[in-house]
């Protein structure tokens, strides 16, 4: 336990003194409703490294995302992580997801999640803490849309959540 | 020329009926003036004026200098308790015209102290866990930072002050221009564990066999740059913004455990003090070998090492000249290969470090990387002037130092890899050996300007890329070409149509904007890849880019240097495209809004009728041509089926009247005339480029300068003439451009794929 303590201050205290050569820190979620589908349509993107960081951490087992096959392997357990951090609440009543799938795209993991049966899409409450168990200066930027309109937000720890009104 | 005019009459048509068409809109209300927002107008406002340091033709101009600092240092790593402790000695030439009351020296490690200024806000979670809420406000933080212990020149302290990752050290008389000071630094610091906080620097502790790998760097207070554009650049180290330093020769002198084996920045003096008889001779075998690597260390050797613990140690000696830092590795857990590679001409040493866990992976491919690296970048740049470049093997890092850099990509525990690894692994080599050309060498400010090295080392990694990929085929099996991350219009997409809110600028200092890999990586390499390949074309834009590198060479640029020499070796106006991509945030969408097909006919039409009354004249007594589309009233099917003379008794009597028999035979005739109208509902103006396709199948590409936008850059129209009907009209077929939107792409319309739609659909079948 100590040894987590230890972990997890130094991922905070340094992470402004870390470097990839990728961006670190940075995801993007656009959640657009289609009103023809009656359905909310997710596409989230975090890098690959970082999501198999914080799924080995959280749940305590190794967690590879390395080949295609991986995606499908642990499908399961990428939803039960996204049904943690990722919550929208439509017309105040909070919606479940199903994560169809995923595909890699460079270093990065591309999520598609949908919300179906979603009559309305008026009042909409995003709440995002992807990778903010992992980094504190995790950055979450989510674009909401509907039909040409699209609300932006950045959502960090301690701010993460807002609401929208179409 | 005669023969043209009647054509050409015909197309100014389509011009006049557009002009006249908004000379009669009433104007309601007087207009307000404006400035100057032309997208071609000249970059006066934006650019530092010229002057003797720095030439209107981008070239360091006679007035040019630049201060040298020199090291001399002793070195000595507590392996077992993980301290580095520094003797230093620093000789500082003020190669500038005034004189200088005070240095300043960087101290990088400051970012690492328990009550370091921390950059980010946070807030307060409305519930949080124990264990969080104790690490976040309860525990001791890592006793990190610099512990300077001296500070002195001959024997009497020096009065200084340090400010966060800045130290002031204060001159009893200013430093005279053109004069040298040498003064002396006594420090240590506690060396971090990289892997758990992610650092670039760092070691790496293996817990099966409890040795440490390090790797070191920004690990000795360095001074920082004084020039004619930012005086003292003291800019605080707050992590992005990397690097600014000075040129020095270095000379080192590094005490470790003696069964370490190292490399560093620099020309290893004491070879044969520190290298067994069987490294020696292996050594001199790789210095004679071009094709494949020699083990220097073999693995089995590195294996025995880790279980040695030696209590003795050894000292390394480096000498290195011309360069701008230093950094080494150490570890009994090292294997070591070489191999020579021929760079133009001359004998570089390409030189790979990695303990066991990074086979098989690095002892196949790393060294043959950094060859290929070194060969590729030195064409499109100058000749590399160091003797050897390595690549160290370390957890999740990527960083780059003079002749020494870190670099990610490890096999499973069976010693499997994914192609992610392995690629990811290639990229990150080509790309940290990259940085030795920029900045280490075209040495930019990065504290100031990040894309200035990491775009434009970007982009030469795209190129070196698919150059290492062609050079070893067998690296990308299965692949037609190296799976870049970044360089392609495409990839860049996403960012450039994302929201406002979080874009930047290019021209934006790294501290202070959201996404620093799309904003100093992606967008400039893709923006420059564009220029070579598509705006300027290669041969204009390699001799430009290869001038730029040649004149800044050991030298500190500024952006406007690089942009003034794209231009002055071109020939090519570029302030357009400076000032579009790099100075603001507006991306490429340009579409087909319409396209209307005429035919040409002598029989008058109500709209060929009202022009000529504008011209005061009429059909009756000027003899003219005239479109039809078919949905015009004057329309005729016979029309459809004859040819263009066919079509027009007025244009047939002139060409028999005007050309003899033979010249009849080389007219054209073409029987359509496509007016295309383009719109452009992004903010950057772009070439248009189009690919027509014929009614028989066949098809051409047409580009249209990017000039076209200089008088009104929202819409513009262009007439094709043909032969042959045109089915399908397709803008920037092959993706040069990073058109944001693709539904306004075609004609006719197809509207491009929903990429959930897509995936969904993908993942039912």
């Amino acid at each position: 336990m100590k040894k987590t303590f230890a972990l997890l201050f130094a991922v905070i205290l340094f992470s402004s003194f870390a470097k990839k050569d990728h961006e670190t820190y940075l995801s993007v979620t656009e959640i657009e409703y289609n009103q023809e589908a009656k359905s909310i349509q997710i596409i989230s993107r975090v890098f690959i490294d970082d999501l198999e960081d914080v799924l080995s951490k959280r749940y305590q087992k190794d967690v590879s995302l390395s080949y295609k096959k991986d995606l499908e392997k642990n499908k399961a357990i990428i939803q039960k992580y996204l049904d943690k951090k990722l919550k929208i609440a439509v017309e105040g009543e909070e919606r479940e997801f199903t994560l169809i799938g995923s595909k890699f795209d460079a270093d990065q993991i591309v999520m598609f999640i949908e919300a179906k049966n979603i009559e309305s899409f008026n009042k909409v409450e995003v709440e995002n803490l992807i990778l903010t168990d992992l980094f504190d200066s995790q950055k979450n930027i989510v674009h909401v849309k509907k039909d040409k309109t699209i609300e932006s937000m950045l959502l960090v720890k301690g701010n993460s959540r807002r609401t929208v009104n179409f | 020329m005669k023969k043209l005019n009647m054509l050409c009459s015909v197309f100014l048509m389509f011009v006049f009926a557009g002009v006249s068409a908004q000379e009669t809109e009433q104007k309601e209300a007087r207009q307000e003036g404006h400035t100057n927002q032309n997208k071609f107008r000249q970059m006066y406002q934006e650019l530092a004026t010229p002057n003797q340091y720095r030439t209107a033709s981008g070239a360091p101009g006679p007035a040019y200098y630049q201060n040298e600092a020199d090291y001399k240092m002793d070195i000595v790593l507590d392996d077992k308790n993980s301290v580095i402790t520094g003797e230093e000695t620093i000789t500082y030439h003020n190669n500038s015209p005034q004189d200088l009351e005070y240095l300043w020296v960087q101290l990088d490690q400051n970012i690492r102290k328990k009550d370091a200024p921390q950059k980010d806000g946070d807030g307060m979670a409305p519930a949080s866990s124990p264990e969080r809420f104790a690490s976040n406000y309860m525990q001791e933080p890592f006793d990190g930072g610099f512990n300077i212990k001296e500070v002195s020149a001959n024997g009497s302290p020096l009065t200084y002050k340090i400010h966060q990752t800045m130290m002031r050290v204060d001159l009893a008389e200013p430093l005279k221009a053109g004069e040298s000071f040498t003064f002396d630094i006594k420090w240590s610091y506690n060396v971090n564990n990289h892997v758990t906080n992610r650092a670039r620097s760092g070691y790496e502790y293996f817990e099966k066999d409890g040795n440490k790998a390090y790797v070191i760097a920004q690990f000795f207070p360095r001074m920082a740059v004084y020039n004619d554009v930012e005086g003292w650049q003291n800019y605080q180290f707050w992590g992005n913004g990397e690097f600014a330093l000075p040129f020095g020769d270095y000379e080192v002198n590094i005490t470790v455990p003696a069964d370490h084996v190292m490399e560093a920045t620099g020309e290893l003096q004491n070879r044969k003090d520190v290298y067994t008889k069987d490294m020696m001779k292996r050594y001199e075998q790789a210095k004679k070998s071009y094709d494949k690597p020699v083990l220097i260390v073999t693995q089995e050797e590195a294996e025995a090492a880790e279980k040695g613990f030696s209590n003795k140690t050894k000292t390394w000696t480096y000498k290195a000249d011309m360069v701008r830092d230093f950094a080494f590795s150490t570890s009994r857990k090292f294997i070591l290969d070489m191999m020579a590679v021929d760079v133009m001409g001359k004998d570089v040493m390409a030189v790979s470090l990695y303990p066991k866990e990074g086979n098989p992976l690095w002892e196949d491919w790393s060294t043959k990387v950094v060859a290929s690296t070194l060969q590729s970048y030195s064409e499109h740049t100058f000749q590399y002037p160091y003797h050897k470049a390595v690549s160290v093997h370390a957890k999740n890092q990527g960083m780059e130092y003079p002749m020494i850099c870190w670099n990610y990509g490890r096999p499973d525990e069976d010693g499997n890899f994914s192609d992610r690894t392995k690629f990811g692994m290639m990229s990150v080599i080509i790309h940290e050996v990259g940085h030795n050309f920029f900045p280490m060498i075209v040495n930019s400010d990065e504290r100031q300007w990040g894309w200035m090295d990491e775009g434009i080392n970007t982009f030469v990694q795209y190129v070196a890329e698919q150059e290492f990929a062609e050079k070893y085929p067998d690296a990308i099996t299965g692949l037609n070409k190296y799976p870049s991350r970044r360089g392609e219009p495409s990839k860049i997409v996403p960012y450039m149509k994302g929201n406002q809110d979080f874009i930047s600028p290019i021209m934006s200092n790294p501290e202070q904007v959201h996404q620093l890999g799309n904003n100093a990586y992606g967008k400039p390499a893709t923006a420059l890849n564009i220029l070579r390949e598509t705006i300027m074309g290669r041969e204009l834009f390699d001799y430009a880019f290869a001038t730029y590198s040649k004149r800044w060479m050991f030298k500190h640029p500024t952006p406007e240097d690089f942009f003034r020499t794209m231009e002055d070796a071109s020939s090519i106006d570029l302030d357009w495209f400076w000032r579009g991509w790099f100075y603001t945030t507006d991306n490429v969408d340009i579409g087909i809004k319409e396209v209307n097909k005429y035919y040409v006919t002598d029989k008058p039409t109500e709209r060929g009728r009202e022009m000529l009354k504008r011209y005061g004249t009429s059909p009756e007594e000027y003899e003219a041509l005239y479109v039809v589309s078919e949905e015009d009233a004057e329309f005729e099917e016979s029309m459809k089926e004859n040819s263009l003379l066919e079509n027009s008794e007025t244009l047939q009597a002139y060409v028999m009247d005007n050309f003899n028999e033979q010249e009849r035979k080389n007219l054209r005739a073409p029987k359509y005339f496509y007016q295309v109208v383009f719109e452009k509902p992004g903010g950057l103006v772009m070439p248009i480029i189009v690919e027509l396709t014929y009614a028989d199948g066949t098809s051409e590409k047409q580009t249209y300068p990017v000039q076209i936008w200089r008088k009104n850059d929202k819409t513009v129209s262009k007439v094709i003439p043909t032969d042959k009907e045109i089915t399908k009209i397709t803008l920037d077929p092959d993706l040069e451009t990073a058109d944001v939107d693709m539904n306004n792409n075609a004609w006719p319309k197809k509207e491009a794929k929903d990429e959930f739609d897509e995936f969904k659909e993908a993942s039912q079948d």
